[in-house]
């Protein structure tokens, strides 16, 4: 078993992944709170504006990690505009279809665009070949551990997003016109609230974080991976539940305390090899905990009938 | 208006993308600027197994026969003619108008292991071969499925090719699990398999024969380097966590625990997610001066890779990887920081090699398949194309569609002269299995942007009883001499 000092450097690590997967379960709960819909597509959208952005950047099979120069320093917004666009696109033209369905089913909607865009970029960018995308990086020892500075700014946006999300949401009147139909769409709208226009912020909002995320990602994953890209929303999911959906301030902290410790279970052998091994499983771990504690003294209704 | 904005913003974001530099633009000027390279093995340096570095250095391969020990010309190809000709098969320039040959074969492809580029390339020579004359006027069709790596998926797929679509022989599968579930239905229908393998029964199989060495011989050839090179302590190896997982490292382990060293093997579910944290386990494993040997496709690889470059971790240890590594890419995503620090074995010839089956490699590559870049996976691909379509041509052209006769002339190819590999192929059909590619190179990355040799052929050591069966067999029965 690994000695507290020798866990530092996956603590650098795992914060860096948790703020990720912090920033990433911010956007699915404001959205989740306006529109009810679990953006299961956040990754695949993301990875998708990060091939758009490789690709314009120049990359090619003889420059799989491209650095931008001149012109194409442009592919860096244009990653978040690519997210942000296909965001919004699906929010006002196919959400509003699904708007009456219950979460599942929304929520299914987003795996499809997701699968859709997967299949887009496994037709056009082969998924053999190694492809990167970098940001210009520096590199600091914090107690013999090395810190990039791509790693420090992954953890300044988190908390970032997460102040300026959570005031957004109290001291706005777009703000408050979210909240309001997060706790009754209909009601909100008999009430004046221009629901759809609300919405479409709140799809094009989680579509820029998107895009943020995925300027931070890749070089942290060291890859623009379409399996790993996509499907790491699964993971930052475990956040957003522990923080049910609703409190940011609990989905960041939940984030950051999922990122460390699947991070910090790394070096674990001999008689706790097993803890390394089930690291990849921490966030649905925490999530099913989460789960049970939270459930624990409340009322469950089955068929009609309260169960105690 | 707001809607035609975002619904135009989209479709020109992507229209750019479509547009952007391809993927090819870059392969295909490095091919044609490849055969230049004077860091390849010249023709005539080639065959000289005394101009090679002695498999002797190495301490565990005293027991294998040493390339010193092989006087000139025996065995090693260098600049014997290719058995298949200079050209794609009988060169006409006439297109093939005839009934279609089909080959079958099960690939897989999935998010982090996507083998299809070796089926691609095959493809692509047989393409070249349809338009210069096909196989005496029929064109050979070649037909992929899709593992998923699933066993039933690949049972099925071996059953649907054989079965319903009717091929004639099963080539160029490029598959982890097609060996292990497939194996004995191949031995059952008769089918002399040629593959490009991952696991060990790809290479236990008396009905298959791969291409390749597969992970496992591999990744023993590049400990066998990272020894010679002075690692000490412990050898960490690193590949996916898969069915085959703990075949693919096992042999190398074998060789470090033989030599003196410790051996920790670690598996990682695929795709890496938190490169950084498992290049630091790994470093932290080995220790100062040990050794790492990988054993992942490009992309995965990579991510282990730039990782430790990031943390400053190149320096700490010998690093050494299986074949797929071999690839230009990786090279140029590599750059400067990895100038000969990276020790891939590879099975093949290099990419800049200028023989002429190399040569051909390259100009089909840039011909047929533009959108891949040149790399192992193709070579192999490629040479497969190349062992079927000469083996179809010397065959009585009344039996082309009779899978037995096609069959029993796979298992009789011996001594097949190739530029791309160290010694002549055979087909085999050893009891215990065949593994006909066992000589090996070691190439690194230049700094720029290609891989360079480093040593050149070099026999894998006998640490388990296959190989040193083979080797047994290849002497009684004149096979891998040329």
């Amino acid at each position: 078993m690994p000695g507290l000092g020798d866990l530092w450097p996956y603590v650098i690590q795992g914060l860096a992944f948790g703020a990720m997967y912090a920033v990433t379960g911010t956007g699915l709960v404001v959205l989740y709170r306006t529109t009810g819909v679990v953006n299961l597509a956040f990754g695949a959208i993301g990875c998708m504006g990060a091939h758009v952005a490789w690709s314009l950047m120049g990359g090619s099979l003889s420059k799989p990690i491209p650095t931008a120069h001149g012109w194409r320093i442009l592919a860096y917004p244009m990653l978040v505009v690519v997210c942000a666009a296909l965001t919004l696109v699906y929010g006002m033209w196919i959400a509003p279809k699904l708007a009456r369905r219950d979460p599942l089913v929304k929520s299914l909607g987003m795996v499809g665009v997701a699968l859709f865009l997967l299949g887009i970029m496994k037709e056009r960018w082969d998924t053999s070949k190694p492809r990167g995308l970098v940001l210009p990086s520096k590199i600091y020892r914090v107690f013999g551990a090395v810190v990039t500075s791509t790693q420090i700014v992954a953890l300044l946006f988190a908390i970032l997003v997460v102040v300026v999300v959570s005031v957004f949401l109290k001291k706005t009147a777009t703000g408050t016109a979210m909240r309001a139909i997060a706790n009754d769409r209909d009601v909100s709208a008999l009430l004046g609230v221009p629901v759809r226009r609300v919405e479409a912020l709140a799809w094009l909002g989680s579509g820029v974080i998107c895009g943020c995320v995925f300027l931070l990602l890749p070089p942290l994953f060291k890859s623009i991976d379409q399996g790993t890209l996509t499907w790491f929303v699964i993971g930052a999911l475990g956040g957003a539940i522990v923080g049910q959906f609703r409190s940011l301030p609990v989905t960041f902290f939940a984030s950051l305390v999922i990122g460390v410790i699947e991070s910090v279970l790394t070096p674990f052998t001999g008689n706790v090899q097993f803890m390394a091994d089930f690291r990849k499983t921490t966030p649905f771990v925490i999530s099913v905990a989460a789960i049970v504690w939270i459930s624990r003294k409340r009322t469950v209704t089955l068929s009609g009938r309260e169960m105690r | 208006m707001a809607r035609r904005f975002m619904a135009a913003a989209v479709v020109g974001a992507l229209l750019l993308v479509a547009c952007g530099d391809d993927d090819n633009t870059d392969s295909t000027s490095a091919a044609t600027e490849a055969p230049a390279a004077t860091d390849a093995p010249a023709a005539t340096d080639a065959p000289a197994a005394t101009d090679a570095p002695a498999a002797t250095d190495a301490p565990a391969a005293t027991d294998a026969p040493a390339a010193t020990d092989a006087p000139a010309g025996d065995g090693l190809v260098g600049d014997k003619d290719a058995s298949a000709g200079p050209d794609c098969g009988l060169g006409t320039g006439e297109p093939a108008t005839g009934e279609p040959i089909k080959l079958g074969n099960v690939t897989t492809s999935v998010p982090g292991i996507d083998f299809t580029t070796g089926p691609a390339m095959m493809k692509a020579y047989f393409d070249c071969v349809n338009d210069n004359g096909g196989i005496n006027g029929r064109p050979v069709q070649m037909l992929m499925e899709n593992d998923n790596l699933v066993a039933a998926d690949a049972a099925a797929a071996a059953r649907k090719l054989i079965e319903t679509d009717k091929v004639v022989a099963m080539v160029g599968g490029f598959s982890i699990i097609d060996c292990p579930v497939n194996a004995d239905y191949y031995t059952e229908q008769g089918y002399y398999v040629i593959v490009a393998g991952v696991p060990a029964e790809c290479f236990s199989s008396p009905n298959i024969a791969a291409a390749n060495m597969g992970p496992g011989y591999s990744a023993l050839g590049a400990a066998q380097i990272v020894v010679e090179k002075g690692a000490t302590g412990t050898m960490v190896t690193m590949t996916n966590e898969t069915a085959t997982s703990d075949y693919n490292n096992s042999l190398a382990g074998l060789y470090a625990e033989q030599n003196g060293l410790a051996w920790i093997d670690i598996q990682i579910p695929p795709p890496i997610a938190d490169a950084n944290a498992a290049v630091l386990d790994a470093v932290a494993k080995a220790g100062k001066g040990g050794a790492i040997v990988l054993n992942y496709t490009p992309p995965e690889g990579l991510k282990i890779l730039k990782a430790a470059e990031e943390l400053g971790l190149i320096d700490e240890v010998i690093w050494g990887s299986s074949t797929p590594l071999n690839d230009n890419s990786v090279a140029a995503a590599l750059g400067a920081a990895w100038t000969g620090k990276l020790n891939v074995n590879a099975e093949l010839s290099l990419l800049d090699d200028p023989r002429p089956e190399m040569e051909l490699y390259r100009t089909v590559s840039a011909e047929y398949n533009s959108e891949a870049p040149l790399g192992s996976f193709q070579q192999m691909g490629f040479m497969i194309g190349r062992i079927i379509v000469q083996t179809l041509l010397d065959m009585d052209p009344a039996d082309l569609d009779d899978p037995v006769a096609v069959n029993e002339a796979i298992k009789g190819i011996n001594n097949f002269n190739t530029h791309i590999v160290c010694k002549p192929w055979y087909f085999g059909g050893l009891p215990d299995g065949n593994v006909p590619n066992n000589w090996d190179y070691n190439v690194v990355p230049d700094g720029t942007d290609t891989m360079v040799l480093d040593k050149d052929c070099f026999a894998i050591a006998e640490v388990e009883p296959i190989l040193t069966a083979v080797r047994t067999a290849e002497v009684a029965q004149g096979l891998n001499v040329g």
